[in-house]
């Protein structure tokens, strides 16, 4: 086995930021989905009224603003998982890096949709 | 060039010491596997719950929409794949960075076990949570 993924983070080039950003958005995505999980399901089990206000707090428009963050998380994790999985049936391998771009730029046209489609519930 | 060092460093140590610390076959193929699933069903999670007309005009969320949204076995279905799906996707996933940090790699059968446990219960309290949906209450 290689060592050198912390040997010369310096010398990172696109790759390698791409693989730190990935594991990064994947702990952050995990440890949101638990967070997820105990929010939404303990406002389901605590009954009716519990449950509805619970998510009229979610429609503060700061909660909205973080959403779009982990929305961000998830589609960088998709989308260069995707490019992983090229990789993997051999599709791709020479032309990672403008893959990755490519990748990237439906990803900005991705959230540019998105926050748009949100704006009215953040702007209040 | 401190603050950029630091970031490097921390980037080494978020990779890990490994470049990909070996985490089994079946581990790995499932995580292709489940990634594709997950990629799915969670477009359509978060598209209907955040996307839809009715979303983004202002309606909320309420214990009433979900009941109706529950009611149909299709979205039944989709919440238990994507919930299955995505917690082993995230566990595997947690298990292959752990193990590339030098994490339980001496004791890989408990980290496995653990974890395994993890999933088994959390995907139990998933479960449990939709029971309201259709007692009503």
């Amino acid at each position: 086995m290689k060592n050198f993924a912390s040997a010369y983070p310096a010398k990172y080039k696109v790759g390698m930021w791409a693989f730190v950003l990935h594991r990064l958005t994947g702990i952050g995505v995990a440890l949101y989905l638990v967070a997820h999980m105990i929010v939404i399901s303990t406002a389901a089990v605590s009954g009716t009224l519990s449950f509805d206000g619970v998510m009229e707090t979610l429609r503060r428009p700061w909660v909205i603003a973080l959403e779009l963050v982990l929305i961000a998380a998830v589609l960088y994790h998709l989308l260069n998982g995707f490019r992983l999985l090229l990789f993997d049936v051999g599709v791709g391998i020479r032309s990672q890096k403008p893959l990755f771009w490519g990748l990237m730029a439906a990803g900005a046209l991705t959230m540019a949709f998105a926050t748009a489609a949100l704006w009215p519930l953040m702007a209040g | 060039m401190a603050v950029a060092e630091r970031l490097s460093g921390m980037a080494g140590r978020i990779a890990g010491r490994q470049a990909v610390a070996g985490t089994g076959a079946v581990s790995w193929l499932m995580q292709r596997v489940t990634a594709v699933l997950v990629a799915v069903f969670i477009g359509v999670h978060i598209w209907v719950l955040h996307f839809t007309p009715e979303a983004t005009s202002g309606s909320p969320v309420t214990f009433e929409s979900v009941r109706q949204r529950m009611a149909s076995p299709w979205y039944l279905t989709l919440d238990f794949l994507l919930l299955a799906s995505l917690l082993y996707h995230a566990l595997n996933g947690v298990r292959a960075v752990l193990l590339d940090w030098g994490v339980g790699a001496r004791s890989e059968k408990m980290l496995t076990g653990i974890l395994f446990a993890i999933g088994v219960l959390s995907f139990g309290y998933g479960a449990y949570a939709l029971i309201p949906f259709f007692s009503g209450k």
